[in-house]
């Protein structure tokens, strides 16, 4: 034991690398040298003997290989785990398939996550009352939620079978690995708890999606601590009952439809399907995530190392580049990188743009991660203002990293805002009088917003009709209107009083009362409609299609406009009114429309109350007000509350204000 | 047996008995036109490809296996594995914080 004591970084090394390495390692035989290298020749090999070599026996031949796309196969036998399982040939590229199971990868990345957080360093061990009680909730959640999205399970498990029996081993074994998680990330969290925030910036570099689940290991984490923060009464108990209520409202207000939604690139954080189970689920585990992390923030909010914060979040953005980066040399590192940092999605395989889509490295979304790198340059440099952090030259050289990777990922918001806060910033460093600060602001804007409308070549004409051309051009009613003497329809002409006349016109409710609001409603003189305004405003940010898309297909009930679907529920959303854009992941684009989908117009005007009396009261907090408006514009324009990473990342500036003021008190003290 | 059978061949209405079967060595099955041929494989590797229900339930109540229920039923020493190393960590863990609590 002292040995182990002694070398335990050498000890955790030597785990790692054996995580990282026997689960493709094991197998009877191994492709002789000459039929090791995969191309057309040698594919056929690969497809007849299945589950027989190991990942490991054809990497060296295949290092150089680009031909070769190596993905999971997701429904493999526990013996298959780590072995070629398939092959294609397919227009000059090979599809190999490593088999993966679930019970292994719930094993094998569980453990790797948690050996790798074991590096974080220990802090005073936080005693935690019922650990035994927390793993049976999270044992039972996590059956919940295995039968709420059997649909989403049935597909990839060969086995899936959720018959509580003792010859159900392939269930016993899934829960026996289960339970052992919480046993280890309990320990885990009562080691490092007051060093949690310090390293919460790596959940950008460690996703922490499971390969086989739709479910996430950040997930479990803070639901543990959730579970933490209810059983030592450390939360809210208003907004507690009142967001109870609203979990049995969605019960009784949900059809159990046990539909399948692909999650995609949401794994890990969206519901799959409209069960009442998968609701309940979702329900509970976002409360407890928000619950635990806020629980995290008020219990380390005396010891937070801002510092140590800054330094992350450039390592993080840093690595996160570098991995994307090394991700594209070829497909063997790819699929190591999205296994092992839990990736939602397979990193991109080149450096350039592919089909439209942004290079976006190892991120599932290249507006989220550029939003990261932006913050996380105005969070260096704000803090350097404001609490006087210094910036080393190892920081000025990650600060360039992570500048790079704001440049590859081309999210022209979250730099527009850089530029627009960091002027800001200069401005509250150099002007001494209001009257200035108030002609600076103002210049900023006017430059800003009239150099965007040249870009954009804006017409406040057609811009203010794009919503509702742009939704009703997605929506299926093309045939019931007549069109004129040219064949232009209805809508082309953006005569929209047309679609009212029709008797039952096939449009959402949301699209039906837009288009009502813009033609009908009584206009104030010199004030423009609202939806013109939101329309123009769409136009120039390269929204309006989107958005447009989103009120074709949003149609809610008056009950499910006010209060929403219920957390992190999109298939309802999404399934429920047919557009003519039905194929792939076509999301909200804004996460205020996605809240609002969520928890309706009600909640997401709470939470607009909410967060201006914060910032209202915290104006001082310059780090906390600077943090949080930067990330609330990027949100009107960007999905990117549906990731963990961000979602957390929103939760944890909403809070910085909290930090920001010991950091102060402690100043003035001095 | 019975819940082997149902998973591999599924559900049918047929009583089965072995010993029916064993006892007529002039017994011969059937082809169903409405069951789906199956493969099945033995531990010698032989295939057989069966083509009704009871036809099935006989071989597999021989041993016979299709790719569904494996031979190898690996979850079972995975759950065996995981009980034990679960037990196993809990005990040391109690130990090790026992003799930190001495110190």
């Amino acid at each position: 034991m002292r040995i182990l004591e002694k070398h335990k970084l050498l000890f955790k090394f030597f785990l790692l690398f054996l995580i990282l390495f026997i689960p493709w390692g094991i197998s009877s035989s191994s492709p002789s040298s000459d039929l090791a290298f995969i191309d057309i020749n040698t594919v056929g090999m690969f497809q007849t003997k299945t589950c027989e070599y190991s990942l490991s026996s054809v990497i060296f031949e295949n290092l150089n290989n680009q031909e070769l796309t190596i993905l999971p196969d997701l429904n493999s036998k526990l013996e298959c785990h780590g072995r070629i399982n398939g092959a294609d040939y397919l227009l000059g590229e090979v599809k190999l398939y490593i088999g993966t199971n679930p019970n292994i990868d719930l094993l094998v990345q569980t453990i790797f996550w948690l050996v790798i957080m074991w590096l974080i360093p220990k802090t005073k061990i936080k005693v935690f009352k019922y650990p035994n009680l927390t793993s049976l909730v999270l044992l039972i959640l996590f059956y919940i939620h295995l039968n709420g999205e059997r649909n989403y399970y049935e597909q990839y498990f060969r086995d899936f079978n959720l018959e509580i029996s003792f010859d159900n081993y392939w269930l016993l074994s899934i829960l026996a690995v289960f339970y052992l998680s919480t046993v280890l990330i309990t320990d885990f969290i009562s080691t490092r708890f007051y060093n949690i925030l310090n390293f919460l910036p790596y959940l950008f570099l460690i996703s922490g999606a499971y390969n086989s689940f739709n479910l996430n290991i950040f997930l479990l984490i803070f639901s543990t601590l959730g579970i933490y923060s209810v059983l030592e009464r450390k939360v809210n108990l208003k907004f507690s009952i009142l967001y109870l209520i609203l979990t049995v409202f969605y019960q009784f207000n949900s059809i159990n439809n046990n539909v399948f939604f692909d999650v995609d690139k949401l794994k890990g954080f969206v519901n799959s399907s409209q069960s009442s189970l998968s609701i309940l689920f979702w329900s509970i585990i976002y409360y407890l995530i928000t619950a635990g992390l806020i629980y995290v923030v008020n219990e380390s909010r005396e010891i937070i190392n801002l510092e140590l914060l800054k330094s992350n979040f450039l390592i993080s953005g840093a690595f996160s580049v570098f991995f994307g980066l090394l991700s594209t040399i070829n497909s063997i590192f790819s699929f190591v990188t999205y296994y092992y940092l839990g990736l939602n999605k397979f990193p991109m395989s080149t450096l350039t743009s592919v089909e439209g889509n942004t290079w976006r490295g190892i991120a599932p979304s290249a507006e989220a991660f550029g939003e990261f790198y932006a913050f996380v340059i105005l969070f260096t440099i704000v803090l350097g203002v404001y609490l006087k952090l210094k910036i080393t030259n190892i920081q000025i050289f990650l600060l360039l990293i992570n500048l790079f990777g704001l440049y590859k990922t081309n999210n022209f918001a979250a730099m527009s805002m850089l530029i627009f806060l960091c002027l800001i910033l200069l401005l509250q460093i150099k002007t001494r009088s209001i009257k200035q600060k108030i002609l600076g602001i103002f210049l900023i804007l006017f430059t800003g917003i009239t150099s965007l409308l040249q870009v954009s070549n804006f017409n406040y004409e057609y811009s203010s009709k794009a919503l509702i051309y742009e939704g009703l051009m997605v929506s299926d009613i093309e045939e019931s209107l007549a069109g004129d003497q040219w064949g232009r329809s209805a809508i082309e002409l953006a005569n929209f009083g047309e679609i009212l006349k029709l008797d039952n016109p096939k449009i959402s409710s949301s699209l039906l009362l837009v288009t009502k609001h813009y033609t009908e409603s009584n206009n104030l003189k010199f004030l423009p409609n609202s939806v013109s305004l939101i329309s123009a405003f769409s136009v120039p940010i390269n929204r309006s299609e989107k958005w447009g898309i989103f009120i074709a297909k949003y149609d809610p009930g008056l009950n499910e406009f006010l209060f929403g679907y219920g957390p992190q529920q999109i298939a309802k959303y999404y399934q429920e009114n047919l557009t003519v854009v039905n194929t792939g992941l076509v999301l909200p684009h804004s996460s205020l429309l996605s809240y609002l989908l969520f928890f309706g117009i009600l909640g997401l005007s709470s939470f607009f109350i909410f967060l201006i009396s914060i910032i209202y009261k915290h104006w001082d907090e310059k780090v906390f007000v600077f943090s949080i408006l930067y990330i609330f514009v990027n949100l009107i324009k960007s999905d990117s509350l549906l990731y963990l990473p961000n979602f957390m990342l929103v939760v944890l500036i909403m809070n910085f204000y909290k930090f920001t003021e010991i950091v102060r008190d402690y100043d003035n003290e001095l | 047996m019975d819940k082997i059978i149902k998973i591999i061949c599924g559900n049918s209405t047929i009583k089965f008995n072995p010993q029916d079967i064993g006892n007529d060595p002039n017994f011969v099955f059937n082809n169903d036109p409405d069951f789906e041929t199956i493969i099945l494989y033995n531990q010698e590797g032989n295939i057989i490809n069966v083509n009704s229900w009871l036809e099935c339930a006989n071989y597999v109540n021989g041993g016979w296996t299709s790719e569904v229920y494996d031979l190898f039923n690996g979850e079972q020493y995975l759950f065996f594995s995981i009980l034990f190393i679960t037990l196993g960590y809990k005990v040391l863990t109690k130990i090790i914080s026992n003799n930190s609590v001495k110190i």
